[in-house]
Parts: structure tokens; sequence; C-alpha cells
């Protein structure tokens, strides 16, 4: 239960700062830090997996069904 | 009749539509597979990215993936014990006794077809059920709808859930959250505490988002140590003609359990499965090989859990009430896309309708073959670990929210709903009585109210038409029912307490 309330925390957190830092910021850093709670502690694997999910579901969601997420400082590099 | 399913089959057979169908048909065995992801939390996770897809498209690619979840609840099932889906529950007792003796394919092969068989019986009960029911369906006032409405909320409250006041509750919940928003009458806000973002209401979509899938995935999160990875290569073996022909009576039994297991609101695959094999059980010339790895004891239920995939969306089509969870799905996609079910969706969309008909028989044709191929896809899903999985289904949830509307205010509903529906399982009240009490609280009030405008106020309205007294008193009957019983159940313990 310790660890749902993590989770939940780290999702209203990335809700909330989604719109000021944007989806390419706070995405990835959503993920590191969901598998890092949930027992994966390999670096290597945390940012690999944590890059590669954010780019697809940019790719899917942004690309593919043009939604408008928020973007941020980083929106302009793509 | 026959005019029309050419008209379907031109919809779904488009190249477009079957690469659809193909894509949520092998969504829908992963999906599956994957233990605790059920058929409509894969529908659910799915459901944002179908926007783009003309709504006949979307309804049949996301029906590929009801059909294709009741295949691949089996997977893990039989290699792991653990049913990936609830309609897989009962298939696991024999299945994992084959996989033990290493006949592992030959019980895959049998779930594949048996699945398979169920799927396509389905589709011609669905085919020949539904389009009478919808001209029955034209008989309906709002008086009728009204009881309809309310014999679903008490069907749900009284036979899904375990305990009475516990689904009653959960279903008045879900009312509860749907009056949220604009009357409908009067345009005034109601529990909108001044923002402009309550003003349109608890969408089904986000509810259902929220209930089934945010709630599943926080009680993985706070509950599950994980699942055992599966070890070898598998591929389903088919079965022989001639053995599926010795499992024909119980794949009748299924059939006839699906059917009816469809039709009621909230019974759904697992209730037919469990249904099914007892009955199978009973019904044997040799029922003690039940348990010990009987091939019928996985032909039963895998043919009941796919024939309820048709026979579930006969009520949602006829009167916009689903019969099971995931044709509570169906109906948020079509609500997100504007198709309006009822009996107009049949005579003025029917391409629609019968587009969904073809396509659902194609999804049943492509997931024998895919099956066959997705055993090992599936497996290798399986075999990645839980908290990659987590994060990536949570990460698809949030972005998939926000997709809804563009905007922050679905996220937080999801989560909000997500954490409700984690408490309300903790604690044995039921999602699925509460989802409906949120699909139909639009439906029963407006019906409600609309009945009594046109009676100007007499609540005899109700009563006095035939069928919605008939209606009502079954929906009375179905409250009643659980309180007999366990009286009945007490008077016969007292005399053996007694001696």
């Amino acid at each position: 239960v310790t660890r749902l309330a993590a989770i939940l925390a780290l999702a209203v957190g990335w809700a909330l700062l989604l719109p000021k830092t944007g989806f390419l910021i706070v995405t990835p850093l959503l993920m590191v830090s969901v598998m890092g709670t949930m027992g994966i502690r390999s670096w290597w694997r945390l940012v690999g997996v944590s890059l590669a999910m954010t780019l697809v579901l940019y790719l899917v969601f942004v690309k593919a069904l043009n939604v408008l997420l928020p973007m941020g400082p980083l929106g302009g590099l793509i | 009749m026959i005019e029309r399913l050419m008209l379907g089959a031109a919809v779904a057979l488009q190249p477009i539509s079957l690469l659809m169908v193909l894509l949520g048909v092998t969504w829908g065995i992963i999906g599956g597979a994957l233990p605790g992801i059920t058929g409509s939390i894969a529908m659910a996770l799915l459901l944002p990215l179908t926007f783009g897809l003309e709504p006949t498209v979307a309804l049949m690619m996301l029906a590929g993936v009801y059909i294709g979840s009741m295949f691949g609840g089996s997977i893990p099932a039989i290699l792991i014990r653990a049913p990936g889906t609830p309609g897989a529950a009962v298939t696991l007792i024999d299945g994992y006794e084959l996989h033990q003796r290493g006949k592992s394919g030959q019980a895959l092969g049998v779930s594949l077809v048996a699945s398979t068989i169920g799927g396509v019986l389905s589709v011609f009960i669905l085919v020949v059920l539904a389009v009478p029911l919808s001209k029955f369906a034209l008989a309906f006032g709002p008086a009728e709808y009204f009881a309809l409405g309310v014999l679903g909320l008490t069907l749900i409250a009284s036979f899904a859930a375990r305990d009475l006041t516990k689904g009653a509750i959960s279903a008045i919940l879900g009312l509860i959250l749907a009056t949220v928003g604009t009357d409908p009458f009067s345009g005034t806000p109601r529990f909108a505490f001044g923002t402009t973002d309550l003003l349109t209401g608890v969408s089904i979509v986000t509810g259902m988002i929220g209930l089934f899938a945010v709630s599943e995935i926080f009680h993985q999160i706070a509950e599950s140590e994980g699942w055992a990875a599966i070890q070898g290569r598998f591929s389903a073996r088919l079965p022989r003609i001639l053995e599926i022909w010795k499992l024909r009576g119980s794949m009748l039994i299924g059939t006839l359990v699906g059917a009816i297991g469809g039709m009621l609101p909230g019974a759904g695959g697992a209730v037919a499965a469990f249904i099914t094999y007892d009955t199978a059980k009973r019904w044997s010339k040799e029922p003690e090989k039940f348990g010990r790895g009987a091939l019928e004891g996985i032909a039963a239920p895998e043919t009941a859990n796919n024939v309820v995939t048709g026979t579930a969306l006969i009520p949602l089509l006829t009167f916009g009430i689903p019969g099971s969870n995931s044709a509570a799905i169906l109906l948020a996609a079509m609500m997100l896309h504007g198709v309006q079910p009822g009996p107009l969706l049949f005579s003025e969309t029917p391409q629609t309708v019968y587009g969904l008909f073809v396509g659902m028989l194609v999804a049943n044709l492509m997931m024998l073959v895919l099956g066959y191929l997705a055993v090992r896809p599936a497996v290798a899903v399986v075999n990645i670990k839980q908290p990659y999985l987590l994060a990536g289904i949570l990460g698809l949830i949030l972005v998939g929210a926000f997709a809804i509307n563009n905007r922050m205010f679905e996220v937080w509903i999801v989560l909000g709903t997500g954490l409700l529906g984690y408490a309300m399982r903790r604690y044995g009240y039921n999602v699925l009585a509460m989802v409906l009490g949120l699909v139909l609280g639009f439906m029963v009030e407006s019906n409600l109210r609309r009945s009594l405008l046109i009676s100007r106020g007499d609540p005899w309205v109700f009563l006095s038409r035939p069928i919605s007294c008939v209606l009502l008193v079954l929906a009375l009957s179905a409250l009643l029912w659980p309180i007999v019983r366990q009286i009945r159940d007490r008077k016969r313990k007292q005399p053996t307490e007694g001696e």
C-alpha cells in the first residue's frame, strides 16, 4: 500500500507538472521513478526503457493522433 | 436482411477495417494473456487510440479486442495456472493439468478451436436475436426505457455482486456520479461547484477507464508480487475434426449457457464459464475426468466465454444496456463516436450494425490463425517484468486520458475514480455495478422525467403500461430474490443445528 501511495503521488506530480514543464521532460521522469519504486535497480535499464516508452507515447499520441500535449521548452527541438 | 449483411460486409471487408480488426484481435490476445489485463481493460486502453477511425471501424476493432482477449486469457491459465482474464479462471483447472503432462499444445489448441467455434456461433445468435428484438424495442416509450434501466441496475446489484447491500450501494454511487454536470432538461448546472470543467459531467469513457483499468493497475501495484515466468516454447496444436466432434456436447452446453449469460447484465464471461464447467461436468458420462486434464473441461468454458462476446451485444445494440464490462466499454466507444444504440441504429445506419456483425465474424476467423501464431509473442509479453509493464500502462492511461478532450481535467477524473475503484474492490463493493449506474444514469433519469412530463406528474404511467409494469415487477423480484434465498437457507440450517 505504501508503494501505491508513492506511485499515486508520482502520477499526481506528473499531472501537476505537465502543463508547465511539458510532456518530454516530465514523462521520462515519471517512468524512471515508477519503475524505480517497483524495484528495478539497473540505471541503464531505467533510463533506456523510460526514453523508449516516452518516444512511443509521443509518436502515437502527438504524431499519429494529433493530441495537443503541452510540450514545454523541449517542444521546439522536435 | 441479406442486403443489409452485404452492406455490412462492404464496410467490414475494406482493407482499413481488416487491418484494424487484425490489430485489435492481436492486441486482445496479448492483453488477455497478461494476468490482470482483462478484455475490458485492454479495450479501455485502446479506446483513446481509436479517435481517428471511422465509428464502424473503431467498433469492429474493439470487438476484435474483446474476442481475442477471451482466447488470450487461456494461455497463462494453461501455462502458469494464472488466468489472464476472469473468463479463463476455470480453464486453468484442466488446462494446467494437461500442461503438467506435457500436453500444453493440445490444451491450447482445444481452447483456440472452442473459442473460435463459440465466437462464430455467437455472431449468428446475435444476428438472429438482435434484429427482431430491435423491432420489438420500437414499441418502447420513455416509461419502458426507465423500467428497463431500473431492471438492469437491480439485476447487477443482486446477481453480480455477492452482497445485495454493497451491490446496491455501488450502483447508486454510479447514479450519483451520473447526475454531475448540466441538468438535461432545465440546463442548470448540478454539482459543478462553480467550475466549467464539471459542466459536462463525468464522461462515461473517463469514468470507465478509471474504474476498470486504473483501479486494477493500483490493485496490482499495491498487492501483486508479480507472476511466474513461462518456461520453454509452446505453440497450439490444432485438434483433428474427430477430436472436435467428440467435444460437441460440452461445446453445446457452453453455447447455451453463454448465450443466456451474455444477455443478462453483469453476468459476463466469467460467470458463464463457471456455470458451463459445472453443467458439463454434471452431464458428462465420465465426470471423474474433470479436474484431471479433461479436454471437455477446456472446451466447455472456452466456448461459453466466447459466446458471451456476441450475446452481450444483444441488449447493448437493441436497448443500449450493456451485458458485460466489455460491452460497457463498447457502449462508451459508441457514445464517443456519436453512435446512439437502440432500434433506430438498425434502421438508420445499418452499415454500422451489420458492419459490426460481419467484422466480428472476420475477427473470430482471424483469431483461429492468429491464435496459432500469437502464442509465442504472447508468452514473451507475459514474461516482461511487471514494473516495466505497469509503468508503460500507467503512461498510456495518463496520456490517453488527456487525449480524450485535450485537457488535464480527464486525467484527474481517471486518477480519482481509479482510487475509488481500488477502494471499492478492496472492501467488496462492485465496480461493474457502479459503472452500470454511471452508464444508465442519464437514460434512467431522462426517461423518468420525460414520462412524468407526459403524464403530468402521475406516477401510475409506469404500472399502467404493460411492458414497463412487467419489467418493474421483474426488477422488484431481482431485489427480493437474494433476501428470500437467505431466509430459506436459514430455515434449512436451523433443524440441523437443533439436533
